[in-house]
């Protein structure tokens, strides 16, 4: 039996320092990567093996016992590093996978707004309020609208609704509604007293607790303005 | 009976479940089964570590070095596939 333990202190320190060195030169070659840190903790785990290999072979061979008494302490410290090591792995794959994710949500959304803009059809986002919280590149040319570069907020010249029973100059509030709707017949008129008539279709889209957050609304591009 | 050794094996048994939950989880790690199976055989020592100060001294102390060794024998094979098949290291961006 300590033949076979000895064969096993003797496996513990070649293995152990072999798997050390390679994995140390490779950390310190390779440029900073995703599971650095990992890499580097997992060094840490190996060296602990390394060190308590080599003191058992400095006390069989009789030159000292000065590392004994920390064996144990290093033992001890082995799994709450190898958890370490998996976590740091765990983490830095969860953040790559987080940017990944993040960047593809940016392509998707900035190819979105490419389409929405490029229509040729009005398409607006009324709040609940009916403010206009977006407006594509065909709404803001047809209603005058501004989108303040700082604050994003987009404003309109003041024009005002007509055709509604709750008109309301500076906001198209009548077009947000709980239900879809198609064509409905809309005037927005200038306070210079230019007007435009809109054929608008609106699907409502719920917020988190289930009431209306808003509508999208699209209109087709009026062929002209006329003095109202 | 050894105290270390008992509170060892404590620890192993509290750190082992998140881990193995974790590594169940990760991707793109060559030698990751050798380096999980070089852990639970380092944790099968360490029970033996316990189990030798109460029965069969010489024969669980001899499997508690073995083991040992044999771990090593894995993580070093784990080592080797890792660092073989990492792939070009993805820069921070």
């Amino acid at each position: 039996m300590p033949v076979l333990g000895r064969i096993g202190d003797v496996l513990t320190l070649i293995t152990f320092c072999t798997a050390f060195g390679i994995l140390l030169w490779h950390a310190l070659r390779s440029p900073r990567h995703d599971q650095t840190t990992a890499e580097w903790l997992l060094l840490a785990v190996l060296g602990i093996y390394v060190v308590i290999s080599i003191s058992d072979a400095l006390i069989w061979a009789k030159v000292t016992t000065f590392f004994e008494p920390y064996d144990d302490y290093l033992e001890g410290i082995f799994p709450v590093l190898a958890l370490g090591v998996v976590f740091a792995a765990y983490s830095a794959q969860q953040v790559a996978d987080a940017l990944r994710a993040q960047r593809a949500l940016a392509q998707a959304h900035e190819l979105m707004m490419d389409i929405v803009d490029g229509a040729p059809a009005g398409i607006l986002f009324l709040g609940p309020t009916g403010a206009t919280v977006f407006a594509n590149d065909a709404a803001k040319q047809v209603l005058d609208l501004e989108e303040d570069d700082v604050t994003g907020a987009i404003t309109g010249p003041g024009w005002v609704e007509e055709g509604t029973a709750e008109a309301r100059p500076g906001e198209l509030s009548s077009l947000v509604r709980d239900e879809p709707y198609d064509g409905m017949p809309v005037t927005v008129k200038w306070p210079n007293g230019w007007a435009v008539d809109l054929r608008a279709s609106g699907r409502p889209l719920s917020d988190a607790t289930g009431d209306v957050g808003g509508v999208v609304v699209s209109f087709e591009k009026p062929k002209m303005l006329y003095p109202g | 009976m050894n105290a270390a050794a008992v509170f060892r094996i404590a620890l192993v048994l509290v750190v082992l479940p998140p881990m193995l939950g974790m590594m169940g989880k990760l991707r793109d790690i060559p030698g990751l089964a050798w380096l999980r199976s070089s852990f639970l055989v380092m944790c099968v020592a360490y029970l033996a570590a316990v189990i030798e100060d109460l029965w069969m001294e010489p024969v669980f102390n001899a499997m508690q070095h073995l083991g040992i060794g044999i771990a090593g024998v894995l993580a070093l094979v784990g080592v080797v596939t890792l660092v073989r098949g990492w792939p070009v290291p993805r820069r921070r961006s």
